[in-house]
């Protein structure tokens, strides 16, 4: 040091060692360019495959569990040298352990990335083909500037991989390092692993297809989703800790939590069932018989579907790219539905300009009394209603297809028609003189039965003692713990609707009749959105561990 | 413009595109790439890994594990992976701040005024009590080159007697057990070890958790060794075992004993090496006749066969390593157990050849810096404070009045804390350490915090819990941010330097503590001390001629050159070869400490725990590391959002089934854990990697320490963490809420 630099006082010395303090001159002293000296690659040689692919085979993850420690350096490695976004990890680690009494102490855990499945449900369900699965190498690729942001690769994938970002709009996902394996050099993961837990092998597809068939209901690990949906590459093994027939829980499978309830599908949902089901119910009144204009019942309708389908949008992490949704439509449940409810907008539009152009015609009657004009509005209400239940299905397959056990086939349907019938009624009751008081009992009843299956897990999650795989009795826990308050609110609601329902129906009394109906109406509107919303923050599936953290 | 349907690249598709030609760095993103690099070592845990940093644009962006540091091979723990992220946070301190005592209220003050109010406080204190009513605590995160100015500057300076380090809370029982057994505090092995041994015993270490990157070296290990683990807990490490022997808490000095005895029967001792290298064999022989089998498993918990299965494991190893960490230093008697494992390193012969070693496992990174050169427990460089020839050496090296070399030892942490309730201390200044939230019975801790004339909490973090109840906050620059050296588990010195801008106005503790002397008027002993490396060199020659001889380092450039120099390395090992093997080891030619030459066998009755459990309160609780995301009192892990996410989000007790059941607790319920200091509220975590009996509660929540007992081992003070006695129940909410 200088004799000019030093100080005289506590305040000179204190400028200088702010001054210090803000050099960097460590790094000028000592920084080093390690040239092209490549560790890298003789390490993890090993842990590379050394063959080259052949027809019928793909890369795949595998994993060593004697060896994973959990230290979850894989993980941050990832994070890291994939320089992705400050919370965003494409590899998780989770555990399992035993929770009997008699068995042996055992905690394994399980590190888990994409599993670059053979069948990807990720690219299945993608409405935009954002996904690409490589013909040379199996791996599993998502193109970001493709995606819209609809998020439903992240209900498609059964191990939750695609990650969606607030901030970018798209969701993003491991692609194996694809770019490194070009390189020659090993994923970030693999080379990270203090243990060599992780290695890139190369797998049969055939064999991977054989290991997972229904029949076998075989998982990657205990409690995790059935292979046999996307059938997953990623092999796990071990020769001592992991017994995949002892009894064997990971905290996913254990403790549940309330999910996200996606407020922008739920009014989509709502809106355009009840808009759908007014359709359905003003084209069967033309059939059974009554006639004339319904253009108010139609434009409520018409105004509902455009709401609810624009609220979609509000979902799209890019909005802007909404038009790209129809290019997956040869798998994709949400190209159909949106392609779907295009559709109905138009058949809906044009239904509703009948109404206005031929409704007020004095010959415009119901189809039974045949008139050219009544022919043609009701030829344009059942194709709004036929166009539109179609919608209505592919909605719902767009979470049946998911294969979450409380989103099958029977549970859906039933929740979904029962709540297009019921608002539909109800609906069309309020808009429109001349229904029976016994249709607004009759949609009452229908919107609330729709709760039913929600109804039994609320009974059923009050046992003790619940098994892993009872994921009724799972959800019913979470309704009655994180859920109580919506879960209440709900019935309250239903019940309203209903006390509302009876006393038309008994006294047929319409003195304040609209306001009253319209009342009914918004009620039902929000304890179905309510529902809804419970419908996806109660769910409870199978789940990989690590895909809670 | 016109709509694309199919857009297979673009701006989004370009961030995540990696620049695959970084000269040896491997693939980075393109906006990652450094402009340049430089190596250090890590600032978490005393592994000492060597991390590589980017610098782009004169700043750290990120890091990579260095491939070639003898330490870490290329790998590193999730906190050496995020160590710059956590330097961004708005909870650093930025400026000094003062807390009026009057209405709470905290306010932001200039240096010199904080430095004055400092002096001013500091000096009426110890004019009105006694030089020695102030005291410190410092820690074993900051560089040697800053502890070693801060111990200067407190006793030789400002009059201080008493000084500690939270080093005392980790690593005193092992420093006291080398001592005694050895004739210095002297961890013989190197990492190599793990890979050398045929028989590895873990006592109280769970290194899959702890020290992850040194678990990569034991599965390194080509021998197929076997691996013995003593735990009453079925860890990570306990898992991957070929014998775990989960005893009774606080039974490992029977365990060992009755190991020493059976050994001695099946004939395994090394008795040319006995007789030539230590001394009081025949006593311990003697000793260990009392701990028969029969006495050894009714204490312990364990059967004979696997007694007896141990004892004939470790008896036919070639090379048999004994390693422990804080489930033997954090114990009321943890100097004789560290003792009775040394012992059985001795009596087999099991010391200074590759693969053996009785060796402590370090906690924080620079633990084995402050167990040198803090100048709290001894005098700087390992010396006595009571002897006047090591007092005369140090007075002439650094070039400081022989008479300000204070003659007695200084009171240990507990003792300080303690004598802030006796009245003797009036004032303590607290350096990158949280009392409040780590020191055993943390709500006595921060009650007598309270209760100080004034308090000084030197940290990079303004929401420790320490910070929170000062006086006065100074800004305390961070790992990366500021230069030194750190001595990790192995003896290795290694480098950190300043690679990323302290925010604010933060100074590193080394410029605080050159502000502080300029300000109390003792700067002209410490005036040849301008740079961390001027400390260095004084450094150096006061380990001339003690085992922790280091004068042959030439300098800063020379340990970055050499990836880390391993102590001793003296001027006539520097003469003899141009630079030292990567991996030594201690003892090889049989040579201890002791004025004779000779290790010694200490030993002792083991005793009952304090706190026996009992009807009220009928469990143990045992604490610890939870996760290797986390360290210590997270107050620099937390603030990674990334770690954050790889530990649970609250805190947890685990607890076995069959007392679940009992009480019927399952996973996921909130629960109360109540000793007679204290209740918690945690999350039940239902799990038989704890026995019957037991519960277990990590370290890293403010909660658990609420409940510990204070104890501490008699010779070494260190607090003893893991054995009080705590009930359980579930918990109700006193009034009706909902669990949103």
């Amino acid at each position: 040091m200088s004799a000019t630099l030093v100080p005289t006082s506590t305040q000179d010395l204190l400028a200088l060692l702010l001054q210090e303090q803000g050099e960097l001159s460590a790094v000028d002293r000592f920084a080093d360019w390690h040239e092209s000296h490549s560790i890298a690659a003789s390490t993890y040689q090993a842990l590379m495959p050394t063959a080259a692919l052949k027809s019928g085979q793909q890369y795949a993850f595998e994993v060593d569990l004697d060896a994973c420690s959990g230290c979850k350096a894989c993980v941050v490695a990832c994070h890291t040298l994939n320089g992705l976004e400050e919370t965003e990890t494409w590899r998780k680690v989770g555990a399992l352990s035993s929770q009997s009494i008699y068995e042996l102490p055992i905690v394994q855990h399980v590190t888990t990335a994409c599993h670059h499945c053979v069948d990807p449900g990720c690219l299945k369900g993608c409405p935009v083909q954002a996904y690409e699965k490589d013909p040379l190498t199996g791996i599993v690729i998502h193109l970001d500037d493709q995606c819209f942001g609809c998020k439903y690769c992240t209900m498609m994938c059964p191990y939750e991989v695609p990650q969606y970002s607030s901030t970018l709009g798209i969701v993003r996902k491991c692609d194996m390092c694809s770019q490194r394996l070009r390189g020659g050099e090993a994923p970030a993961c693999v080379q990270a692993c203090p243990n060599q837990a992780i290695r890139i092998a190369i797998v049969d597809v055939a064999e991977v297809v054989a290991n997972a068939l229904p029949e076998t209901r075989s998982s990657l690990v205990s409690t995790a989703p059935l292979s046999q949906i996307t059938l997953p590459t990623t092999r796990y093994f071990s020769k001592q800790t992991y017994d995949a027939t002892a009894e064997l829980f990971s905290s996913e499978s254990i403790i549940d939590r309330a999910h996200e309830g996606h407020l922008p599908l739920v009014v989509m949902i709502v809106l355009t069932q009840a808009s759908v089901g007014m359709w359905i119910a003003l084209a069967g009144m033309r059939l059974w018989g009554n006639g004339g204009s319904h253009l108010f019942a139609a434009s409520v309708a018409t105004a509902m579907g455009i709401v609810g389908v624009h609220a979609a949008l509000l979902h799209l992490g890019r909005p802007w790219l909404a038009y790209r949704a129809f290019l997956g439509w040869r798998t994709s449940w949400l190209s159909r539905e949106a392609i779907g409810f295009g559709l109905f907008m138009g058949a809906a539009v044009t239904a509703t300009g009948a109404q206005l152009v031929l409704g007020g015609r004095s010959d415009a009657g119901s189809i039974r009394h045949v008139s050219a004009f009544g022919l043609a509005l009701g030829f344009a209400e059942i194709v709004a209603a036929a166009v539109g239940l179609a919608a209505v299905v592919c909605t719902g397959m767009i979470y049946i297809a998911t294969r979450r056990e409380l989103w099958g086939y029977t549970r859906t349907g039933l929740d979904f028609g029962l709540s297009m019938i019921g608002l539909g009624l109800v609906g069309a009751f309020a808009c429109l003189n001349g229904l029976p008081s016994i249709a607004l009992l009759i949609g009452v009843f229908c919107s609330t039965t729709a709760a039913i299956a929600k109804l039994v897990d609320h009974r059923r999650g009050k046992a003790v003692s619940i098994r892993w795989d009872d994921f009724s009795a799972r959800s019913g826990r979470i309704l009655r713990r994180d859920l109580a308050g919506p879960w209440s609110v709900l019935w309250v609601l239903h019940f309203v609707a209903i006390a509302i329902s009876i006393g038309v129906y008994c006294t047929d009394w319409d003195g304040a009749m609209p306001i009253l109906l319209i009342a009914v109406f918004a009620i039902c509107l929000s304890a179905q959105a309510l529902h809804r919303w419970i419908y996806f923050a109660s769910v409870v599936y199978r789940r990989m561990p690590g895909a809670s953290t | 413009m016109i709509p694309t349907l199919v857009q297979k690249s673009g701006p989004l598709t370009q961030q995540l595109s990696l620049d695959m030609k970084t000269n040896g760095l491997g693939a980075l993103p393109i906006a990652r790439v450094p402009d340049s690099t430089t190596n250090m070592v890590c600032g978490y845990c005393s592994t000492g890994c060597g991390l590589k940093i980017h610098i782009q644009g004169g700043q750290a962006i990120d890091l990579t594990p260095t491939a070639d540091y003898p330490v870490n091979l290329g790998m590193a723990c999730p906190k050496g992976w995020e160590a710059l992220r956590v330097l961004q946070s708005d909870d650093r301190a930025t400026t000094p701040m003062v807390r009026d005592r009057g209405d709470g209220t905290v306010r932001e003050a200039t240096w010199l005024e904080a430095i004055k109010l400092f002096c001013d406080r500091f000096k009426s204190i110890q004019s009105q009590h006694g030089n020695d009513s102030v005291a410190f605590i410092s820690t074993g995160q900051i560089p040697t080159e800053e502890m070693a100015f801060l111990g200067s500057l407190a006793k030789f300076g400002m009059g201080m007697l008493h000084g500690d380090g939270n080093t005392r809370q980790c690593m005193a029982t092992s420093v006291v057990a080398y001592k005694q057994s050895f004739g210095f505090d002297a961890p013989p092995f190197t990492y190599a070890d793990f890979e050398q041994s045929d028989a590895l015993v873990f006592i109280g270490a769970n290194p899959c958790i702890g020290h992850p990157i040194l678990w990569q070296r034991v599965l390194r290990n080509k021998n197929k060794p076997a691996l013995i683990v003593i735990d009453p807990r079925k860890t990570e490490t306990a898992m991957a075992a070929t014998e775990h022997l989960a005893i009774k808490p606080k039974s490992d000095m029977s365990l060992l004993y009755g190991l020493a005895k059976l050994l001695v029967e099946l004939g395994a001792m090394d008795l040319q090496f006995i007789q030539d290298h230590t001394n009081g064999f025949e006593a311990f022989r003697e000793h260990v006749q009392a701990f028969s089998i029969d006495r050894v498993c009714s204490e312990t918990g364990i059967s004979a066969e696997q007694l007896t299965r141990v004892a004939n494991t470790i008896a036919n190893a070639k090379r048999a390593s004994f390693w422990w960490t804080m489930g033997v230093n954090q114990s009321y008697q943890g100097v004789r157990t560290a003792q009775a494992i040394i012992n059985l390193a001795l009596m087999t012969g099991n010391i200074g050849k590759p693969g053996t070693g009785a060796n402590s496992i370090t906690g924080q990174c620079n633990a084995m810096g402050s167990r040198l050169f803090s100048n709290t427990t001894n005098l700087i460089g390992h010396h006595d404070f009571a002897n006047p020839e090591h007092r005369a050496k140090v007075a002439s090296v650094l070039d400081i009045p022989f008479e300000k070399i204070p003659t007695e030892n200084s009171w240990a942490y507990d003792q300080i804390v303690s004598g802030i309730e006796s009245g003797k201390i009036k004032g303590l200044w607290i350096i990158a350490t949280n009392t409040a939230h780590s020191w055993i019975q943390s709500s006595r801790a921060r009650e007598l915090l309270s209760k100080l004339d004034f308090l000084v909490v030197q940290d990079m973090y303004t929401t420790t819990h320490t910070a929170q109840q000062a006086d006065l906050v100074l800004p305390a620059a961070g790992w990366g941010e500021k230069q030194g050296t750190f001595i990790n588990s192995e003896r290795r010195i290694g480098l950190i330097k300043r690679v990323s801008k302290a925010p604010g106005q933060a100074l590193a503790d080394f410029s605080i503590f050159r502000l502080i002397a300029d300000a109390w008027g003792c700067g002209h002993l410490f005036s040849k001390w301008t740079k961390a490396e001027d400390v260095f060199q004084s450094m150096k020659e006061l380990s001339r001629g003690q085992a922790c001889d280091i004068s042959g380092i030439e300098d800063y450039a020379a340990l970055d050159r050499q990836g880390g120099i391993q102590w001793p390395w003296s001027l006539e090992d520097a003469e003899q070869s141009d630079a030292p093997e990567q991996e030594r080891r201690l003892f090889a030619d049989g040579r201890f400490f002791h004025s004779d030459g000779r290790a010694r066998f200490v030993f002792a009755e083991p005793e009952p725990m304090p706190e026996p459990t009992c009807s009220e309160y009928p469990f143990v609780l045992l604490t610890g590391r939870g996760s290797v995301s986390q360290w210590h009192t997270e107050t620099r892990t937390s603030k990674s959002p990334v770690l954050r996410s790889l530990y649970p989000a609250e805190p947890y007790v685990e607890i076995h089934p069959v007392d679940a059941l009992r009480l019927s607790i399952r996973a996921g319920h909130q629960v109360e854990v109540r000793s007679r200091r204290g209740e918690s509220v945690v999350r039940a975590s239902v799990t038989s990697t704890v026995q019957i009996g037991q519960l277990f509660m990590p370290m890293h929540d403010a909660k658990t320490n609420l409940l510990t007992l204070e104890h501490v081992d008699p010779y070494s003070r260190q607090p003893s963490y893991k054995d009080c006695a705590v009930t359980i129940k579930l918990w109700r909410s006193p009034t009706v809420v909902s669990q949103a």
